[in-house]
């Protein structure tokens, strides 16, 4: 333990494996850098879409450097004196903010194209905010996932307020709007996120998450329990956890939809696997007490979520209160504080990226179509496009938990986890968790009944944008399918990469 | 009856299992590929989605005649042409194979669906959409008579609700969505009773954890207790109320009336052919085979229950004036057969239950195919609006007779060897019930000799005098089931070799469940 600041002592040998297990962040901001610089330079006889494909073979890149990374023996190396870990927690999350990144960015095209905006900012925003989540997954340390949060955060906040088209429509800058509560109020979550840091550093003398658990043992110490709840607090903000979620509906309604879809994917996820991280590596002796807080949480957020998205018009604002719910759900895998129940958590992130993304891609082609992103505007979308209307209806049932979807899988997973845990609290969460989930039947069939079963108002017919988007889309809905029925290597894999955690 | 390699009827049933899927997608993706929306009498242009659709149906019937007659029935009570795959981490395999039970069924899906699609021709909104959602159904229905893993089961049970609700809500009459909410309201309540009832018997089943239902098959859960009360009889009630809405079991009937009358006329055909069978089969495959001890325990149950819904669904068919709803209604009081046969818990009283099954399938899908084709051409169903029909069409009144002598059980045709068996499996374990049920024949001779005579005979009102006959591709659709009504009438053999074979194991277990 040291005396003071925990500054690692770092050689040549150590820098340079700490740029290796770098790699696919690095791909990712370098990446980021050359599509600025070309946007610079070249911007008259280079016509803007093949940005969208250089960033897109950039993040294929960094996929590639994860795989190399997995297949070439780094699994389970920390660096920079244990800041970072790539253990398969690390890669399995990192390999799904970057699945999730080039989606978005293959399927931003009308967005980013519509009323000449410079498109490339966005771009780079995206895979930014990406090289942020990717940290925030293998941070092993306290003030490097501080420092990967800031990154994320910023940079989502510049994504929120991308919705240029609004700001030129004169319509009350709904995105500036959504920028700022986001802005405010992430700064806000952090600075409490990083009082309860402090605290557990000043009870334990550690950042990194190895020394803390190693230090903190026995009956945990007042302090030490409202280091647990600040953190948890401040977590909570990120992932949007009731009574945390009040921006959520705001940010998802204002911000453009290509940027909600990576919101509502990118930085879901990565609060996770900060907390999986965090309270399974550090605090495993304060489980009791933690396990209890999430799950009040879980019973408060899928309660709100579920009852809140009845009565939602807007999709996007249904969408909104629809991932509270599934924080909500997820929760309870948190709440098992057991291995199970955090593979059973990495899974249902992963089904959830894939669904959620389906549908937003869909939003995002909609755009065009239903004014105000209003559910009435896709009143009879199967007569204008049953390919589109089929796709949103698989995208929604899987939300539902309905089989053979993904959604049901993951579903399936979690609450088997959750039950197996044996204690009578989880398993009276997991009926209530069943329960919301037949109501959550009723919003999503709402918006599936209009789709098929309802007169359209306009008879023209809705068409993706451009290859692009009908690619990410045809890459997601398969995600949704497969994952569901032939799902077994990646819940094998999230199984592995939760052994780290030792129980 | 034809030699087949167990490899190729390996791949064989894949394909039948998955071809209607790929269809389904295809379907979807060429459109409907009509210009002009059609109106007025006679349309006699096919759309693209209609061929398409048509072929792929067509394609797996082949597929699935071929697996029929190359079907091993000297050991018809074995799994044959298996498939197995690891899949899921807690103990659910990817499990396909059929046997003397479910070859049947389905043979009688892939005939069914081919009729019900090809006899579609006229439909002409969103066709691609329908016949995807058809061809889907079908695959669903393969599913479910061929799946042999309780989860895998379920899955396909629950794949099959989708492309039903649409079609009753998108294709339907007047009150389509009414029925098709109800419809998809009551089988969601159902299943979920069913999936307790199937994580129940996988948790207190044998170790380590598995859903094969050859494995939990000899597993004896009378350990647990016997009697209504145990956990045995707790998982048959569950299991039995997933399988008897879906039957439907009276008082969870009331769904079909609704449905059967708001669906289109291939909806109909293939939720009485096809859907109400997948019922049955349930009891059969699940209750009846797992659960032994518990079937004996229940019997009392099953036994009020056959009672009551044959007879009460014989009386509300007598009372309708509207074609639809009698025949609809005749369904619930044909599947009291089918529980009576059941509830016999005899190797005769199954083979019954089975062979009601399949001729109910055949004749109910004729009967609602006939009331389409009659409707098509006049617009009503009620019947004191009709008269004399025969004289324009006499190939319909010639079919529509022979499916409705077969629904009262005429010699000769399918329904006759079905009945007759249940009643003879029925009549050694309880003689009073067995009476009782045998008495609504008379009721429905009464109904369908009554309701078709108006509307078939008699002068003929000067207000149809021009309606023209089936034209060739609907004779082709409806004689095919004619023809297999007729030929399992006159050489039951065909079927009942296998049938008799399938559900031999299923008695040997209730024997010697009785015996523990």
């Amino acid at each position: 333990m040291q005396t003071s600041l925990p500054l690692p002592n770092v050689t040549p040998e150590d820098l340079l494996l700490g740029l290796t297990l770098l790699a696919p962040v690095l791909v990712v901001i370098a990446t980021a850098i050359v599509v600025l610089v070309i946007d610079l330079i070249i911007t008259d006889w280079l016509s803007r879409r093949p940005l969208m494909w250089i960033s897109a073979l950039g993040l294929l890149g960094a996929l590639g450097a994860c795989a190399l990374l997995w297949t070439g023996g780094y699994v389970g190396k920390t660096a920079f004196g244990g800041f970072l870990a790539l253990d398969a927690f690390a890669l399995f999350f990192q390999a799904l903010f970057i699945v999730a990144a080039i989606l978005v960015i293959l399927s931003a095209t009308t967005f980013a194209n519509r009323e000449e905006v410079i498109e490339a900012e966005f771009y780079v925003m995206v895979m930014l905010s990406t090289s942020g989540l990717m940290l925030m997954a293998s941070g092993n340390e306290l003030m490097s996932i501080y420092l990967a949060l800031e990154v994320t955060s910023l940079s989502l906040a510049f994504l929120a307020a991308w919705n240029k088209r609004d700001a030129i429509a004169g319509q009350g800058l709904k995105s500036t709007e959504a920028a700022i509560k986001f802005f405010l109020l992430s700064a806000m979550s952090t600075s409490v996120l990083l009082y309860g840091m402090a605290l557990l550093y000043g009870i334990t003398g550690a950042t990194t998450l190895a020394d803390i658990s190693r230090v903190l043992t026995g009956a945990p110490s007042p302090a030490a329990l409202l280091s647990v709840t600040m953190l948890i607090a401040g977590l909570g903000f990120k992932i949007a956890a009731a009574p945390f979620q009040l921006w959520t509906p705001d940010v998802y309604q204002g911000a453009a939809t290509p940027a909600t879809a990576f919101f509502s994917v990118g930085s879901k996820a990565a609060g996770f696997a900060v907390i999986l991280r965090i309270f399974n590596g550090a605090l495993p002796s304060i489980s009791p007490e933690w396990a209890v807080l999430f799950g009040v949480l879980a019973f408060i957020t899928m309660t709100v979520g579920n009852l809140i998205a009845i009565v939602q018009t807007n999709i996007k604002r249904l969408m909104a209160y629809s991932s509270i719910t599934h924080v909500g759900y997820m929760l309870i895998g948190l709440a098992t504080t057991k291995g199970e129940g955090s593979s059973a958590v990495m899974f249902y992130l992963l089904a959830y990226t894939f669904t959620n993304l389906a549908a937003f891609i869909i939003i995002t082609i909609m755009a065009d179509y239903a004014p105000d992103d209003d559910i009435a505007g896709y009143t009879g979308l199967a007569q204008r496009s049953p390919l589109l209307a089929l796709g949103l209806t698989v995208a929604l049932l899987s939300l539902a938990g309905i089989p053979p979807f993904v959604g049901f899988f993951a579903k399936l997973y979690l609450f088997l986890a959750a039950i197996q845990a044996g204690s009578v609290g989880l398993q009276v969460l997991v009926i209530w968790a069943l329960i919301m989930s037949a109501v959550s039947l009723y919003y999503y069939g709402r918006v599936i009944h209009a789709m098929w079963m309802r007169e359209s108002l306009e008879p023209a017919p809705v068409r993706a944008a451009s290859f692009s988007q009908g690619l990410a889309l045809a890459a997601s809905l398969v995600g949704v399918v497969l994952f569901g029925i032939a799902g077994r290597p990646f819940l094998d894999a999230a199984v592995s990469a939760s052994t780290i955690f030792g129980r | 009856m034809i030699a087949l390699s167990p490899d190729l009827g390996r791949v064989i049933l894949q394909l039948v299992l998955w071809l209607p899927l790929v269809g389904a997608l295809v379907v979807a993706l060429i459109g409907n590929g009509r210009s002009a929306t059609l109106t007025g009498e006679a349309p006699l242009v096919t759309s693209r989605a209609w061929r398409w659709a048509t072929g792929f149906a067509a394609i797996t019937f082949i597929l699935a005649a071929w697996l029929f007659l190359g079907f091993d029935t000297s050991h018809a009570s074995n799994y044959q042409f298996e498939t197995r795959l690891s899949w899921l981490p807690f103990g659910s395999d990817y499990r396909i194979g059929v046997d003397g039970l479910s070859m049947p069924l389905v043979a009688l899906n892939a005939l069914l669906s081919l009729s019900a699609i090809a006899g579609s021709w006229r439909i002409t909104t969103r066709q691609s959409t329908y016949f995807s959602l058809f061809l889907i159904l079908e695959s669903a229905v393969f599913g479910v008579f061929t799946a042999s893993d309780l989860f895998l089961f379920f899955l396909f049970w629950e794949l099959e609700l989708i492309p039903m609700f649409l079609i009753i809500g998108i294709w339907g009459g007047a009150r389509r969505e009414y029925a098709a909410f109800k419809f998809i309201l009551y089988t969601v309540a159902g299943s979920a009773f069913m999936l307790v009832g199937i994580f129940l018997i996988a948790y207190f089943g044998p170790r380590p954890l598995t859903f094969g239902i050859p494995e939990i098959a000899q597993f004896n859960f009378s350990q647990y207790g016997t009697g209504i009360a145990s956990l045995g009889g707790l998982a048959f009630i569950l299991l039995f109320i997933g399988f008897a809405v879906k039957v439907p079991v009276f008082p969870f009937h009331t769904w079909l009336p609704d449905a059967h009358v708001e669906a289109p006329t291939a909806g109909s055909v293939m939720l009485a052919g096809v859907l109400l069978k997948m019922g049955g089969y349930g009891l059969l495959r699940l209750c009846v085979t797992l659960l032994p001890q518990a079937a004996h325990d229940w019997q009392w149950l099953l036994i009020i229950l056959a009672v009551v819904n044959s007879i009460y669904g014989a009386l509300v068919a007598l009372a309708q004036t509207d074609l639809k709803k009698m025949i609809a209604n005749s369904s619930i009081s044909h599947m009291g057969y089918v529980i009576l046969g059941i509830a016999a818990l005899t190797q005769v009283g199954f083979h019954g239950a089975l062979l009601v099954m399949l001729a109910h399938g055949l004749y109910s899908g004729l009967l609602f195919s006939m009331v389409g084709l009659v409707y098509d051409r006049t617009h009503t169903r009620e019947v004191s609006a009709m008269s004399g029909l025969a004289a324009r069409m006499p190939f319909i009144a010639t079919v529509f007779m022979l499916a409705g002598l077969a629904s009262l059980g005429l010699p000769g045709l399918a329904g006759f060897v079905a009945e007759f068996t249940t009643f003879i499996g029925a009549y050694g374990v309880f003689p009073l019930a067995t009476i009782l049920c045998v008495c609504t024949i008379a009721i429905t001779a009464g109904y369908i000799l009554w309701r078709l005579g108006a509307v078939l005979f008699g002068p003929l009102s000067p207000e149809w005098a021009t309606l023209g006959d089936a034209i060739w591709r609907e004779r082709i659709a409806v004689g095919m089931l004619a023809a297999a009504t007729l030929l399992i009438g006159v050489v039951p053999s065909v079927v009942a070799d296998m049938s008799a074979g399938g559900v031999a194991p299923i008695a040997n277990a209730v024997a010697q469940g009785g015996q523990r």
